[in-house]
Formats: C-alpha cells, structure tokens, sequence
C-alpha cells in the first residue's frame, strides 16, 4: 500500500506540467480578452461619438448632450480639445454596463463577476507621441481593456486600482492598451459662398423685401445663382464692413448650372464630397421618412431632440414651422423635395434641399442664420432675413460628421 | 525414556523455504508491474514533457508573430493622412503582405518604430533600416526567424527542441470603395465628377486578414508532432487611392 501510494505521488508530481499549461491557457485567455474589450472599447466609442444625446450611464436620452459634445470641444483651428473625463463599460450578462461621467472617473455597476471583463476610453491631448499640439479634425483615444477590475479582491471595478481609474491599474490581470486616432468626415467640406445658392432661379416676388448679408470676407456673396436674379421685390444685400457690392450678387454660374440640371450627383458631391446614398448611410446622419410631407415641429424638432448634433436626412418635402437650432447648435438639414418657410421662425445652421425652396408670405419675419442651398429655384414671397454666420458654417464644417478610424494609427499603446 | 519423551519440541521460528520463494515470487510479480507502470509513466512523462515544451515553444512564435503582424503598417503620424487644409500625407509603411525575403517564405512589413526606438524620436515619415519587420522559416535550421531590421534575421525558436516543418501565410484582402477623397478648394469651379476624377475612380480601403499556419515536430522524436492555425486581422487598413 504504502509503494503504491508513492507511485502515486511520483506520477502526480510528474504531471505537473499539465498545471503548467492551464496556467499558460488561462493567461492566454485573459490576455485575449483584454486585447478584446480593448476592441470594444474603440468600436463603442466610435459609434458613441456619431451617436444622439446620452446620459450618465451613455444611455440615449431626449433632450441632453452628445457623446462627442460632452467631451470634445472645437477650438478656432479645428482642432479639439477634450474633457478630463473617463467613460468606461464592464461587461455584464445583460451586456455592456456604461459610465459617461462628465468629469473624472465613472462609476460601474458592480457584474457579479469575480474577474469583470472593463474597459476605459482616455482621451488623448496629441494625435501622437511627438505631435505638437492636437490636430484639426483628428481625436485621438486610448482604450484600456481588463479582463479583471481589481484582481483577488471580489471583483470590485470601483476601487481606486481599478482598469478605469487614473492609476495605472498594476493589479489586474490582464491589459491591453490600445490607440486610434480618429478622422472627422465633414458634414460639409465645402461649404457654400454664399448667404443663399441656388443651383437654378433666384426670385423675389412683388412686395417682398429680402435682407441678405455676408459679413465673412472670405466668401462675401450674399446670393449666388446658376441661373438669374430676378427681383421684383426688394433685395436689401449687404458684405463684409468696407467691401464693395459688385459681387454680392452672383448670377449665370453656367458651372453650377450644369451641375444642378445633370442627371448625376455632381452637385451634391460638389458640397458634400460624396454620392447622396453614400452621405445618408454615414454613421452620424439620421434619417426622418414621413410620408414625403415632413414638418420640423412634428419630425425634425424631436428628432433634433435627441441627436442635437447630428446631420438630419429628410426624405421627401420639408414645412419649416417652427425655430430648428442654436448659434452653439446649428442644425445641418438636407432635404430630398422641397423645403417651403411657412412661419415667422429662426433656423440656425445649413439647410440643403435638392428641390425647390420656397419663403412663403407666412413667414414673413422669419430668419435664417447661416446658409441656404438648394440645387432648384429659390422663390420669395414674403419677407425674408438671411444672414451668412461664418461661425456656425465653419462649427459645421468642423465638428459634424462622421468620425471614423485613421488607417494606419492603430498600435499597442506601451 | 519417558523424560525424554516429555522435552518439549523446538519452536519453529522464521519462514520456510517455500514460503520465501513464494513470497519472493509473489513480490517479484508486484515489484515487475510496478516498473512496468513506472516505465510507461516515465515515458508518457517524457512524451508530454517534450509536447509540452515544443507547443509552449510554438505557440509563444505565434503569438509573437500575430502580435506583431496585427499592428503592421503603424504609422505615428497617421493623422496627417486626415488634413482639411492642404494635400493628405500618404502612409510611407506597408502592412503584410508575402515577400520574398531571404529562405523560404517570410512575411515581410514595415512599421514605425520612431517613438519605441533608443533614443526615441519623432517620427520621419521615412522607412527607416530598423523599421522592416517580417517573419521567415528558414529551411536549413528548421527555425522560425524573426526580421529586426532590413535583412537581419534571428531565431524565433530553439532548433534544439523543435523542427519548424512548415510555415505558411495567406492574406486575404476585401476592398471597400470609399465614399470620400479629398475636398477641391472650390467646388463651383469644379466641372460634374470632378471629385470622381480627383480619385481616379479607385479610392478603396484594403481590409485584410492573415492566415497563418506552422507544423513543427520534436527534434528527440518525430512521433510528436503539433500544428498552430491563426488568424490575424490587420489593424492598419491600407488606403489604395
């Protein structure tokens, strides 16, 4: 008995390689699954940064911030700087549990897993080691995935040496830290020159009274046509402080015309610098199908409500009743029909339609701040205030869009 | 007589001849199935032990070989390619692709290396000797080399414990067309498809994959034999405009 019994030892001992490898097994798991949420990580940012309003818990709301205004912020270059801020998820059974914390550190719903699977997204200053300064267009995040919050302590993804604190989270199991800079595909890369484009006919009727200005030196058109000006009414246009009044009204642009009237997409792509189907299905565009008769009180607005930053595609006509956006967030609208003004409202931002516009004499009283494009006729029937703002057709211009991977900026972060 | 009758027999102490062979025997049949088993354990022990070695020893080539080719094409100042005000920067690295380099079929790349260089620097948008990267197996040593700059290979794995019989690479590529090239400055002044033209038409981002293969076998016994399978997604997507 006693020999066997030592045999018996003598062979345990001897396997103990096979200890060795559910060791090497499981520390290859965990390595995989940090390298993995680290990957979610990346993947639920970008779709977070092109998505609507959002909560503490990055859940979608009506009526707060976006993603990407709560943490990123648009400086004069283009460039963004970013909120001091950590949103995090710990992977539950019921999926991903989130923190999006306006400052500092989130706080995670404890999973019950003795080892959660977290991870962290921190917001880089530079889009590299050696860069200078941030970049326009560009911002640059670096997830940390865990396969453990805190490791032989019960799991507990709060604690100060947790994966998404500001320590360097030396207690976990597995790490992976990735970077990704990411691109901003503009909204409008090239925005109009003029207060208002029309790819054809711009027409004042009899008895209105249009006040068109662009004060922006750098564009400085206050109507630019494809086809002629036609103003029975009166057309009140006004430039940049100091500059003439000879090309404030830009008229027989045989360019745009052909544009306008060709069968393809060339005008389009002239502003938007992709095919229409394309610029619909980008990840930050939300698109409002209401029957081809939609109204902005009763589709835009509560649309805008929880996606305030978003681009808004509209598939057939548009009644622009009521005030869409804010100097601090315009709206950019685009528009399959027809966009008809039938109430005295503001809008703020850039509205595109591929039909005719029309201000109807209802809306007399009624403004637009920033710019107006459509690829038809502009007709006027009441009395009209558009004003070109340089500010927000440049807030546009730089800060909505698509955010998407850089090619080639993906590495293990050290 | 009767006093002699009367003395008491000798105590028989100790075991008997039979019984000591029998018992011998019967100890010798135990003691030879137990070595037989121990033999056997030991061999089984050396058979794993060597399994155990030449996997650990494979698969920590793998593993390095797909951490590796993963991040393949890393350029530290990607973010010049996205440039709202003048002509995007084009990536100077190359992710994997099948070169042939040296012996044997080798997976051959570059990758900035600027930033984790001693002394580390900026990056010089430049393929620099340090920053060629690849993967050969090299047929007279049966070993996995790894490429530590342009042209110098070294030992991925011990030739002494394992023979590396076969190393292979597939890349598959999936191109997607891209929407968007570059904004022109002026767009009235453009004539129709104007941007179709500024792209030539074949704006495409090149997604792939690495399928990679390596069959190796105990260099003390051939009987031992194990094979890795991998696959690797590229990270750094390749823009061909």
């Amino acid at each position: 008995m006693v020999m066997f019994f030592v045999m018996a030892m003598v062979a345990a001992y001897t396997n103990r390689n096979l200890i060795f490898e559910q060791r090497t097994s499981a520390n290859s798991y965990r390595s995989t699954q940090a390298l993995g949420a680290a990957e979610a990580g990346i993947d639920w940012t970008v779709a977070m940064i092109n998505g609507g309003s959002i909560d503490a818990t990055c859940a979608g709301v009506v009526g707060g911030s976006s993603f990407r205004a709560r943490y990123f912020n648009l400086e004069y270059d283009g460039s963004f700087t970013h909120a001091d801020a950590w949103p995090s998820c710990t992977m539950t059974d019921a999926g991903w549990n989130c923190g999006c914390p306006n400052t500092g550190k989130a706080s995670l719903v404890a999973s019950g897993d003795d080892a959660p699977v977290v991870f962290r997204v921190l917001f880089e200053d530079k889009p590299s080691k050696y860069a200078t300064k941030a970049y326009p267009g560009v911002v640059s995040i670096n997830v940390r995935g865990c396969t453990s919050a805190l490791a032989g302590q019960g799991g507990n993804v709060n604690d100060v040496n947790a994966c998404h604190r500001t320590t360097d989270a030396a207690r976990v199991d597995g790490q992976a830290n990735v970077r990704v800079a990411l691109g901003l595909v503009s909204a409008l890369p090239v925005p109009p020159v003029a207060t208002l484009t029309a790819g054809g006919n711009i027409t004042l009727n009899g008895g209105t009274v249009m006040q068109a200005s662009n004060t922006d030196p750098n564009t400085a058109a206050a109507l630019h046509a494809g086809g002629v000006i036609t103003k029975v009414g009166t057309l009140v246009a006004s430039g940049p402080p100091g500059g003439g009044t000879t090309d404030l009204e830009l008229q027989g642009d045989s360019a745009m015309l052909g544009m306008a009237s060709a069968a393809d997409a060339s005008f389009f792509q002239a502003f938007f610098g992709m095919l229409p189907q394309d610029y619909q299905q980008q990840p930050a565009a939300i698109g409002v199908a209401c029957g081809g008769a939609c109204t902005a009180s009763g589709s835009v607005a509560p649309m805008l409500a929880s996606n305030p930053t978003r681009v808004v595609w509209v598939n057939g006509n548009l009644d622009v009743d009521q005030a869409l956006g804010t100097a601090a967030t315009p709206v950019m609208i685009v528009v399959t029909g027809t966009v008809s003004f039938s109430q005295p409202v503001t809008v703020n931002g850039v509205i595109f339609s591929t039909g005719n516009m029309t201000w109807q004499a209802s809306a007399t009283g009624g403004a637009v701040i920033g710019a107006l494009v459509t690829q038809a006729n502009f007709v006027a029937d009441g009395n009209a205030v558009l004003a070109y703002d340089r500010g927000i057709v440049r807030r546009i211009q730089q800060s909505y869009g698509s955010f998407v991977r850089v090619p080639g900026s993906w590495r293990i972060a050290l | 007589m009767l006093a002699l009758r009367r003395l008491p027999r000798p105590v028989v102490r100790g075991l008997s001849i039979v019984e000591l062979l029998v018992g011998i025997a019967v100890g010798m049949f135990v003691l030879a199935g137990a070595t037989m088993v121990t033999a056997n354990q030991m061999s089984d022990n050396r058979k794993l032990l060597l399994e155990a070695q030449i996997q650990q020893d494979m698969r920590a080539a793998m593993d390095i070989i797909v951490r590796d080719v993963r991040r393949s094409g890393y350029w530290s100042n990607a973010y010049k390619s996205v440039t709202p005000a003048s002509l995007p920067q084009t990536n100077p690295y190359s992710s994997a692709g099948i070169l042939p380099l040296g012996v044997g079929v080798a997976l051959a790349y570059t990758t900035s290396r600027d930033e984790d260089s001693s002394p580390a620097h900026a990056e010089t948008d430049a393929v620099e000797a340090n920053e060629w990267n690849g993967f050969q197996l090299n047929s007279s040593s049966n070993a996995i080399e790894v490429q530590l700059g342009n042209g110098n290979f070294q030992q991925l794995t011990d030739p002494s414990v394992v023979k590396i019989t076969q190393l292979t690479a597939t890349v598959n590529t999936t191109p997607i067309n891209l929407p968007v090239c570059a904004a022109p400055p002026c767009a009235m002044t453009l004539p129709p498809n104007a941007l179709n033209a500024a792209c030539g038409g074949q704006s495409r981002l090149m997604v792939r994959t690495v399928d990679l293969r390596m069959d190796g076998e105990a260099v003390h016994d051939a009987n031992v034999k194990r094979s890795i399978v991998s696959t690797v997604r590229l990270r750094n997507d390749q823009v061909c405009q």
